[in-house]
């Protein structure tokens, strides 16, 4: 190898992009010149802060959420399958999937609603960096009305008995099929999630009851997290679900 | 024709498993090509569409983002292209003299982090693309080739002269003394 070579291999050199062999040739010539050990520190350098400043610019929730609903619209597969079957055979199928969809629908009404596993499991992606928020500000006026418009209730943000309580930021989210909002609020380290759905014609599962002269509290303890559901008669339908790691009284003792 | 309806719906779940999983890259990919968030967010729905008409072409075990970053680079190219802001050309003469950039650690690193973005974004697409494709995707040559329908040894000009020019404007900054 000579100069030459080496000038014309640096760049796949600095990449990871050269063979083995190759690279260990290129690794000995370096080795020969400290200018060349120089400029390759500083190649190095330069890929490294490219790295470091070129920031990738995530998806907001509405994309997602509009390409899932347009490759579940798009496709139309029932109506393909039902252009596909026999004249004969047609209100038969048809038949069938009336009778299925009505069996789905029972069930579905028979079940209640996961409203704490469905909290934690989006607290947790929360927590692992899954699920970034939509807008980050400590500002509830902010916050507010940054939710205008974008679900079909107004969101009132909760207020809390602790000023240490902060707010840190909101984002639009699904509880299994329900829009929700949810919020997040540190204390002391600690993360507080709060979601917010309209919970009209839900059924919640079984859980411990605390008695509450405005509304009902329910609590229930998962994977570790305590689960809150305030059902008040003054905010409505609207359902708030407060989750985090901190003991269950010292977050009862919170809200308000 | 059953058998037929079970596929079309698993074929979907595992496109849509996929292309969330890439979502991301595929909607900073279109950000960094259109510079414009809405028509970004267009481009990806579109691209998704594709996608998933196209899905039986897709070879399982390979890259998928580097296959659904070449549908939505095609759609760019023929569709937005024309309308999305090309940015200024800039000289691609290259500098001799490496210039001292920056400690990251420093306290000007956000101002420096925007010159980078800015530096980047006056490039040329092409020079754009594989800066974005290699260093934030972290995409191989190989792989930049077939997104970007073109043979290795063009990517690797191509990056060498990305590269030169953002040095060459990246230096100029320093050189202004808003550095350091």
């Amino acid at each position: 190898m000579n100069e030459h070579d080496f000038r014309q291999n640096l760049q796949a050199y600095i990449d990871n992009e050269m063979p083995a062999g190759k690279r260990a040739e290129m690794d000995a010539f370096i080795a020969t010149n400290p200018l060349y050990r120089l400029e390759v520190d500083r190649e190095l350098d330069f890929s490294r802060l490219l790295r470091t400043y070129l920031i990738r610019q995530d998806a907001p929730y509405a994309v997602r959420e509009s390409v899932i609903d347009r490759l579940g619209g798009g496709t139309n597969s029932l109506k393909t399958f039902l252009t596909g079957l026999n004249a004969w055979f047609r209100p038969v199928a048809v038949g069938f999937l009336v009778v299925a969809f009505m069996t789905s629908v029972l069930l579905s009404r028979s079940n209640a609603f996961p409203v704490f596993s469905e909290s934690v499991n989006r607290h947790l992606e929360c927590l692992k960096g899954v699920y970034a928020m939509e807008i980050r500000s400590a500002n509830p006026q902010e916050v507010a009305r940054w939710f205008g418009g974008k679900l079909d209730f107004s969101v009132q943000l909760p207020l809390f008995k602790n000023s240490e309580v902060e707010l840190i930021g909101a984002r639009l989210c699904h509880l299994k099929d329900r829009k929700a909002a949810f919020l997040t609020y540190e204390y002391h380290g600690r993360r507080i999630s709060v979601f917010m759905i309209d919970s009209q014609d839900l059924k919640f599962p079984a859980a411990r009851k605390i008695g509450d002269s405005a509304g009902a509290t329910y609590v229930k303890s998962d994977r570790g997290y305590q689960s809150i559901l305030c059902l008040n008669k003054k905010a409505g339908d609207i359902a708030r679900v407060y989750v985090s790691d901190i003991a269950e009284e010292d977050l009862l003792a919170m809200l308000r | 024709m059953m058998l037929g309806f079970k596929i079309n719906n698993h074929r979907r779940h595992d496109f849509q498993d996929l292309i969330l999983e890439h979502m991301n890259a595929l909607y900073n990919f279109a950000w960094r090509l259109t510079g414009n968030k809405e028509q970004a967010e267009d481009l990806v729905q579109e691209a998704a569409l594709r996608g998933f008409k196209h899905f039986g072409k897709y070879e399982s075990g390979t890259n998928f983002k580097a296959w659904m970053m070449t549908i939505l680079r095609n759609i760019f190219i023929n569709q937005y292209r024309k309308t999305t802001r090309e940015p200024n050309k800039v000289s691609y003469e290259v500098i001799e003299d490496f210039v001292s950039l920056p400690d990251p650690r420093s306290a000007e690193e956000e101002i420096f982090g925007e010159h980078v973005q800015g530096a980047l974004d006056q490039l040329p697409e092409e020079l754009r693309t594989v800066v974005n494709l290699f260093y934030v995707e972290g995409l191989s040559y190989k792989e930049i080739a077939g997104v970007m329908q073109c043979p290795i040894g063009t990517v690797m000009s191509r990056l060498h002269m990305a590269r030169q020019t953002l040095k060459a404007r990246l230096a100029g900054f320093a050189e202004k003394g808003e550095l350091l």
